[in-house]
């Protein structure tokens, strides 16, 4: 990742928070900031003209697709399309995932096209996984709920998140650490 | 995957009439881009197409200057079918069925069509 993006996606998380009055000790539902930013997230079967063969498959489960994104330069719209039948958490971390490549501004590979799909670039993946996971929860909103004595699956329900991205958040942050530290120095 | 836009050109064209001015007097002089995509465009990454089409105004010169190869690359006109841009781009995501990447591909392209058309 480039140098400062972490930085700056923490800080970009907490600002998206403040702007949507949520704190860093509540949930962010990604269909709210996606809302706030004016992308349209729909499921297949929502899309007006699609052949009920195609949206019926991408209903399936083995259809094993997560998200993307369809731009409308000339209108200056956004969507997320994503998949319904995974799990809720797994759901918000599909669509905070694409919200991210947004906000990360990654552009298309070929931008001949008129969709907004992403081919896949290990540096673009990495910052959107960092992003979103960032949106999910901050490193204070980690932070309190460790302080709570949560346990990661307690913290995940909480976040809309799942428990791989707790821990992923733990580890990126040192949250787990200051904890740590913080009650090694309390006196007993 | 072939580019589809010549960014070394581009790029040049950019810094060149940028000259000594910073990066965010020129977004705010192109208008509708951030310093940061300025930035990246200079540095050879591929814009998206609104930002694309702004620097080629701001150039004053048409898109066709960076775009060898290709019909066209403004909206209305497509040089590349969108279900064999889906697949190259889907192709690269890891290991989706061909029956997914034809329904993703139908489904992008019918959502961007409802959009166009208002209908969403």
């Amino acid at each position: 990742m480039k140098r400062g993006f972490k930085t700056q996606a923490e800080q970009q998380a907490r600002d998206y928070r403040r702007a949507l009055a949520i704190r860093d000790s509540q949930p962010l539902p990604a269909k709210s900031l996606a809302e706030h930013l004016g992308i349209h997230v729909m499921t297949p079967d929502e899309i007006p003209g699609l052949d009920p063969l195609h949206s019926g498959w991408l209903s399936n489960c083995d259809s094993k697709w997560s998200a993307g994104a369809v731009v409308i330069p000339e209108q200056d719209r956004v969507f997320i399309v994503h998949n319904s039948t995974h799990s809720r958490s797994r759901q918000e971390s599909n669509i905070m995932h694409e919200i991210a490549h947004i906000i990360c501004e990654h552009p298309a590979a070929n931008s001949g096209i008129n969709g907004y799909l992403r081919s896949y670039d290990n540096e673009q993946e990495e910052e959107a996984r960092y992003m979103g996971a960032c949106l999910q929860i901050t490193r204070e909103g980690l932070l309190w709920a460790l302080r709570r004595g949560m346990t990661k699956e307690q913290i995940a329900n909480h976040f809309l998140a799942s428990v791989d991205l707790v821990q992923y958040r733990q580890n990126v942050t040192g949250a787990g650490k200051q904890i740590a530290r913080e009650r090694a120095r309390r006196p007993r | 995957m072939t580019e589809t836009i010549d960014m070394r050109k581009l790029a040049a064209e950019i810094r060149k009439k940028r000259e000594n001015k910073g990066l965010r007097e020129t977004a705010k002089e192109i208008g509708g881009i951030s310093a940061s995509t300025l930035s990246r465009v200079e540095a050879g990454r591929l814009p998206d197409l609104a930002s694309f089409l702004r620097l080629c105004q701001w150039l004053g010169v048409s898109p066709d200057e960076f775009t060898e190869g290709i019909a066209d690359v403004i909206p209305s006109a497509r040089a590349v079918s969108t279900p064999d841009v889906v697949e190259a781009h889907l192709r690269a995501d890891r290991e989706l069925p061909p029956k997914t990447v034809q329904a993703l591909s139908a489904a992008f392209r019918a959502l961007y069509d409802a959009g166009k058309r208002g209908e969403i």
